[in-house]
């Protein structure tokens, strides 16, 4: 007897405790790769977020508005592990909005979820088209691929038109999204060799020496940290091409790494200078640094950050549920975010100004 | 296409080292130590440790690297396979225990190296030596100097040494060995040793040329395996020629067809060759005779 009197009021204090937590609370998911080889992204995000919540609810509390709480998630890059953590966070925590994911793969596996369930889920990394038509309840902050391929095949139309090309792109939809986007608006399409390589992969030096005994004059190289290796081995084979690259490249981690292998690689990106950050928003970067381990803010993870604070607008706006979240998301303009101003258009993607940016001995230089 | 050849060798000469540190442990244990794998990419990681993070000079970093990744070898016969052994495991059993071993070890580096890029490069990244039109670099040329070095050391080391010619009797015939006095278990050990060393060797070269990540080790490994297969256990020329076979496929597959089918062309010949010719080109089957 004395243990069922003890069992029920454990059942009622939790229930009480939980009902106390929810109305303090008010609880975000994050599904991202936290483990892998792509991971870095993943935990700079985590941390990245973790540092702006806790700027974030400073002032919460201080308004004596609920705080936010964010519950991260794995999705070791895979669509059914994304719609898995999902589902649990929508069944558990019951949430109304979400960050993710950062592939676009499990982005589009996971928008079916959130739409259907009328949660907000906006991706910080991914790039691929259909996200646009993923439904009304998908947003990014990062750019489409699309947008972001055309800048940089308009700089080669500009810049370097009739001379001979060739695509060095991951096999993977964000690798060959990019390459199509771009082929539909070069101009000598018939002077073009494309050369697709495995992600993870780390010998590039046959198709490199291909590329060179074609007297390729521009490469456009889309990939991840591969990158690292393609630019390494190809200063090794005596390559002096002109190299276009990807928004991947918006890293000092990452173009620290190239060393002066990369020198005059054009890349188009977001507004993003890292020692801008550091300097308006000390604060956060310091917290940052902290919950990352050293490990600087990419582009990314800015993103990331403009996510949460154009949801923390929407919420201090007066949304509550994920529809109202999602009506205030369209809604709002000029959000200012660490990689400029923006607003979403009627598909949820980011408007905002698209840059050409250079790497110059191992340091990003806006064009 | 003078490149291309020299693409091959220099693929086919990465992948012999990987294949004789593979076959040596194989060949007295007969079951797939995939934490080899790992064991290969623990030397990178202690490379990377010793010079860039504990900045010990590299001529001091590298046999230290060595001697922690073979003590990491032996300790997994120590503490995981010679415990298995006793209690009769199966080769199968043996494999799926190395496969825990591997998981939980890429983990290990993970978590304290991070899943990123890194380096053990000192110097900046420069323009390869040029001869004929063929681009070589520093490393490319210790690569080729060291693992033909070891791998004529193995040859001799196998056939005349003690210890050679124990871990030769033991892959013959474990049980006999140990009614003649030589003690299996101290032979594999040595085998586990001699194996550990030699991948520490593949992976420190390849750290410097190609850079590390925790999951580097496994496909080595997969190309290594696939050249002892073809090659065939117990035929040093076997896995010369599975070496160069493999990466011959690999680099001609890249430069035709795609680099993105590199991978699936070792796998493809590793298939052909289970159906066609299981014991590869050596055609050799031990023999309880050789003893």
């Amino acid at each position: 007897m004395k243990f069922r009197v003890f069992f029920i009021v454990m059942i009622l204090s939790a229930i009480t405790s939980c009902k106390t937590d929810n109305k303090k609370q008010i609880e975000i998911g994050s599904i991202q790769q936290l483990t892998g080889q792509m991971s870095k992204y993943g935990k700079t995000l985590q941390a990245a977020l973790l540092a702006e919540a806790d700027i974030i609810n400073e002032e919460r509390k201080h308004n004596n508005l609920p705080l936010i709480n964010i519950t991260f998630e794995d999705d070791k890059l895979d669509p059914k592990t994304g719609i898995n953590a999902l589902q649990q966070l929508i069944q558990v925590k019951n949430i109304q909005i979400c960050f993710g994911a950062q592939s676009s793969s499990v982005t589009l596996a996971m928008s079916p979820v959130a739409n259907q369930n009328k949660v907000v889920l906006i991706s910080s990394a991914s790039g691929a088209p259909d996200i646009s038509q993923a439904g009304d309840y998908v947003f990014r902050t990062c750019p489409s691929d699309v947008y972001e391929a055309t800048i940089c095949s308009e700089y080669y139309n500009t810049h370097h038109k009739g001379k001979s090309l060739a695509i060095v792109h991951t096999n993977n939809d964000y690798g060959v999204g990019l390459k199509e986007a771009f082929l539909k608006n070069i101009a000598n399409l018939g002077n073009v060799n494309i050369f697709a390589f495995q992600q993870g992969q780390s010998d590039f030096k046959t198709i490199l020496s291909k590329i060179k005994q074609q007297k390729t004059e521009v490469v456009y190289l889309i990939g991840y940290e591969e990158m690292i290796a393609v630019f390494k081995q190809a200063t090794e084979l005596g390559f002096t091409c002109q190299w276009l690259g990807n928004n991947q490249m918006n890293d000092p981690d990452i173009v620290r790494k190239f060393e002066k292998s990369a020198n005059g690689t054009v890349f188009p990106g977001h507004q993003y200078d890292l020692e801008k950050i550091k300097s308006n928003h000390a604060e956060f970067y310091a917290k940052y640094m902290k919950y990352s381990g050293g490990v600087d803010l990419d582009v990314f993870a800015a993103y990331g950050i403009d996510a949460l604070i154009a949801v923390n607008q929407a919420l201090l706006n007066g949304a509550k549920t994920g529809e109202e979240v999602k009506n205030e998301l369209y809604k709002m303009k000029n959000i200012q975010g660490f990689t400029g101003i923006f607003s979403f258009d009627e598909n949820g993607d980011p408007i905002k100004t698209v840059g050409l940016y250079k790497i110059e001995d191992g340091k990003i230089i806006k064009l | 296409m003078l490149q291309l050849v020299y693409n091959i060798n220099i693929s086919g000469i990465t992948y012999l080292l990987i294949t004789i540190s593979f076959t040596t442990i194989y060949y007295p244990t007969k079951f797939f130590h995939i934490a080899h794998a790992i064991t290969l990419t623990f030397s990178a990681y202690f490379t990377y440790l010793f010079a860039k993070q504990l900045y010990f000079p590299l001529y001091l970093s590298i046999p230290l690297a060595i001697i922690s990744t073979t003590a990491v070898g032996m300790l997994s016969e120590i503490a995981l396979y010679k415990p298995l052994r006793k209690r009769n495991a199966s080769p199968m059993i043996l494999m799926i225990a190395s496969l825990g071993l591997y998981t939980v070890l890429q983990n290990v580096i993970s978590m304290l190296w991070g899943d990123d890029t890194k380096s053990v490069r000192t110097g900046e990244i420069k323009v390869g030596n040029e001869f004929f039109g063929v681009y070589i670099t520093d490393i490319q040329i210790i690569t080729i100097a060291v693992c033909l070095a070891l791998f004529a050391a193995c040859v001799v080391f196998m056939k005349y040494s003690r210890i050679g010619r124990n871990i030769r009797a033991v892959a013959s015939n474990p049980e006999l060995s140990n009614i003649v006095g030589i003690p299996s278990d101290r032979v594999i050990l040595w085998a586990f040793g001699i194996g550990s060393a030699l991948a520490a060797v593949a992976g420190i070269l390849i750290a410097f040329d190609t850079d590390m990540t925790p999951t580097m080790g496994f496909n080595w490994l997969l190309y290594g395996v696939v050249a002892m297969i073809i090659g065939g256990v117990g035929s040093n020329w076997g896995l010369v020629g599975g070496a160069l076979l493999l990466a011959t496929a690999q680099h001609l597959s890249a430069y035709y067809i795609g680099s993105q089918w590199m991978d699936a062309v070792a796998y493809i010949i590793l298939i052909l060759f289970l159906i066609a010719k299981p014991l590869g080109f050596s055609g050799k089957r031990l023999k309880k005779s050789e003893l």
